[in-house]
């Protein structure tokens, strides 16, 4: 996608005035949960500077600790699986499906399988692949993308969430919730009973122990784990905690700063497969760790702060953008701050780099966020990125051909130089207040108040003070 | 796939920070005792709709039976070698009225044939309630499976006062769990949830509509 298709959903959604309400009440429910659990501000800091210490330490050594965790995980019957690509991923769970003579997958929420667009690789294969989640299922169903990272139908009416249940699962129309959530119920418990394999995310997978974890709230990612007889989990290779003792504090980061809840309904630790004696539980458990990029990112000291993301969907709930325009105005897995700063560096600038303008860089995610990622100074860097034809990021220096990279290293030169500074100011002063509003100035004014360019520089009106003072003595 | 492992793991050795933080201490919230204890337990239990009942070793029977009453359900899953199952056989009236199932080990696949389509509620006991969380901590075992606390709409989880600890970090430490390893742990703080309706929140979706603490006096 272009800036100029972005700037057209930007505007549909700033025009959507229904959704804009119901986006201002879910969001500001979600700030109010926050900060009902972190009440206090001096203890809220310390968490955060904790957690933010255990995911440095992950991401900073990440080749020991998956090591580490692949050898837990093969000690505990977990079989581990890398994939440099979404591509790679997919298909090694599809290889996954085939090898046991599978065809139906329930799956869980999970963001990470939206990246690499699991179901779409599973259902060209021939395979049933079922969201799970109920707001997965309802826009599973209406065929979108969540809109939220952690409220993926957020956007959706209950009159609407009736009518596709009426026209897919054959039910009467109801647009009462209970009903219809009971309906889902009805419908998905059959699904988990015969499915083939369960497909899960990952919230922490602990290197000391190879434990997989699960946060929900809903159980049907602890159906996904334990009904069928083959479980795959999916996650990047950064969702890695060091020690089994840093969970508690990890659990409730993550959920508090999602939800405000003090802990989720559920906290599913998969140590393996069943064992001999077990009555239930999948005979083969399976963890693909994916790339995708993420090696990239570990590269450069500021990028790699990205990775110690948990995914908790703080930043978009407290963003002035993504509180306007909703996630499906973004075009991309990732939505808001959290999306803006790793689309461009999963998948390239040249695809991706128009996110990164989508940020008034008003600091509000980085404050927010529970393991201190500096969200707007990454995306910051992303910006320079893309004009940078030595940076670091996937397609940079895409932009650095264009007029604008030409204008900012003209301005560069005339701030520097007091001479042309000085004649620059004066050439401002008498024409700039002429100069026709097309082009990029059009733009700039369209939305803004016109500069007024003053003929006296600093320097000139510290020698007016200085001269003044001087007379008054 | 191999070559996957090796590529991603040698651009990773490349990208080694130069430093990393040291350790920090573990996380470890407040530490109240005695009834301070079970009452922050029980506050925070019941924040998340469980509904928590504290009985005596004697009453569990007719506190169960009126509870199922209370919810027309006839049937109820109990492992009968644990310590809760055992004082439910011990006490419950041979009347019909409501049947105690047991997990038949026997049966080619319980959970599917039996526990799916028949159950109404199970009762399980559980390794620890942790206080800060708000939430029973389970370790599956071959008597009480995965899915006997997952499946059934009414699940009751039996606790010993004893057995409420200050916190999750408390419990990590305590059962030694970086060691002993169970293959499957869940903290259960309450009855299945779900917001995706028009973001407000339902009780029971796929798991349980209804979370009992049975706190049972030592």
């Amino acid at each position: 996608m272009h800036n100029a298709d972005f700037t057209r959903n930007v505007a549909k959604a700033l025009n959507d005035a229904p959704q804009r309400a119901h986006l201002e009440h879910v969001i500001t429910n979600f700030m109010r949960g926050r900060r009902g659990l972190f009440n206090d501000d001096e203890e809220l800091a310390a968490l955060r500077e904790a957690a933010n210490a255990v995911k440095r330490r992950v991401v900073g050594r990440l080749a020991e600790v998956l090591e580490r965790l692949e050898a837990s995980c093969a000690a505990n019957g977990i079989q581990v699986h890398w994939a440099e690509t979404g591509e790679e991923a997919s298909n090694i769970v599809l290889d996954i499906t085939r090898s046991v003579g599978g065809k139906t997958l329930v799956k869980s929420k999970s963001m990470v399988t939206e990246e690499i667009h699991l179901n779409k690789t599973l259902e060209a294969n021939g395979c049933e692949i079922r969201e799970t989640d109920l707001g997965e299922f309802i826009i599973q169903l209406i065929g979108q993308t969540p809109f939220h990272i952690i409220a993926p139908a957020l956007h959706v009416t209950k009159e609407q969430v009736g009518a596709i249940f009426a026209e897919k699962i054959g039910i009467d129309y109801t647009e009462d919730p209970d009903r219809l959530q009971a309906e889902a119920r009805r419908f998905l418990r059959e699904r988990f009973r015969r499915a083939d394999v369960g497909v899960t995310g990952v919230n922490f997978a602990v290197a000391e122990t190879g434990t997989i974890c699960v946060v929900e709230n809903e159980g049907n990612a602890r159906m996904c784990a334990s009904v069928p007889r083959v479980h795959v989990a999916v996650t990047g290779l950064e969702k890695i905690v060091d020690r089994l003792a840093d969970l508690p504090l990890m659990l409730r980061m993550l959920v508090g700063s999602a939800t405000g809840q003090r802990i989720s309904t559920y906290f599913n630790m998969v140590g393996g497969p069943r064992r001999p004696g077990d009555q239930d539980g999948p005979e083969q458990v399976h963890l693909v760790l994916l790339d995708n990029g993420r090696s990239r990112m570990a590269g450069d000291e500021e990028l790699r702060q990205s990775l110690q993301c948990l995914r908790c969907g703080a930043c978009l709930n407290h963003c002035p953008v993504f509180k306007r325009i909703g996630g499906h105005a973004y075009a991309a897995t990732y939505p808001g701050p959290v999306g803006t700063m790793v689309m461009p560096q999963l998948k390239g600038l040249d695809e991706y780099g128009y996110m990164a303008l989508a940020s008034s860089l008003c600091g509000a995610c980085g404050e927010v966020c529970p393991v201190m990622v500096p969200i707007p100074s990454i995306i910051r860097r992303l910006r320079v990125e893309a004009h940078d034809a030595h940076g670091a990021v996937l397609d940079h220096g895409h932009d650095a051909a264009r007029m604008e990279s030409l204008a900012w290293s003209l301005w560069a030169k005339v701030m520097t130089s007091p001479g042309l500074n000085a004649m620059a100011r004066k050439t401002m002063a008498a024409l700039g207040g002429a100069l026709p509003a097309v082009g990029p100035l059009g733009a700039w004014t369209s939305v803004r108040v016109r500069p007024k360019f003053s003929s006296k520089g600093l320097a000139d009106l510290l020698r007016e003070e200085d001269a003044k003072e001087k007379g008054s003595k | 796939m191999s070559n996957a492992r090796e590529n991603i793991l040698a651009r990773l050795r490349a990208a080694r920070a130069e430093r990393v933080p040291d350790y920090i201490p573990r996380w470890s919230p407040a530490h109240p005792e005695g009834d301070e204890l079970v009452a922050l337990a029980v506050k925070h239990m019941e924040a998340t709709r469980t509904l928590v009942l504290r009985v005596a070793p004697s009453e569990i029977g007719a506190t169960v039976r009126d509870l199922l009453r209370q919810r027309s359900v006839t049937n109820l899953l109990r492992a009968p070698d644990t310590w809760v199952g055992e004082l439910l056989d011990a006490q419950w009236p041979g009347d019909g009225e409501c049947e105690l199932l047991t997990w038949d080990h026997a049966a080619p696949d319980y959970c599917r044939d039996v526990l799916f389509p028949e159950a109404q509620a199970s009762i399980t006991t559980v390794k620890a309630l942790v206080a800060d969380e708000g939430a029973v901590v389970l370790w599956p075992t071959p008597s009480e499976p995965r899915t006997m606390s997952l499946v059934p709409p009414l699940h009751i989880a039996a606790v010993r006062v004893g057995q409420i600890l200050p916190s999750l970090a408390e419990a990590v430490a305590a059962f030694d769990w970086a060691v002993n390893r169970p293959n499957n742990a869940v903290l259960i703080s309450g009855p299945s949830r779900s917001g995706d309706i028009e973001n407000t929140l339902r009780i029971g979706v796929h798991g349980p509509m209804e979370l009992v603490v049975l706190l049972v006096d030592d």
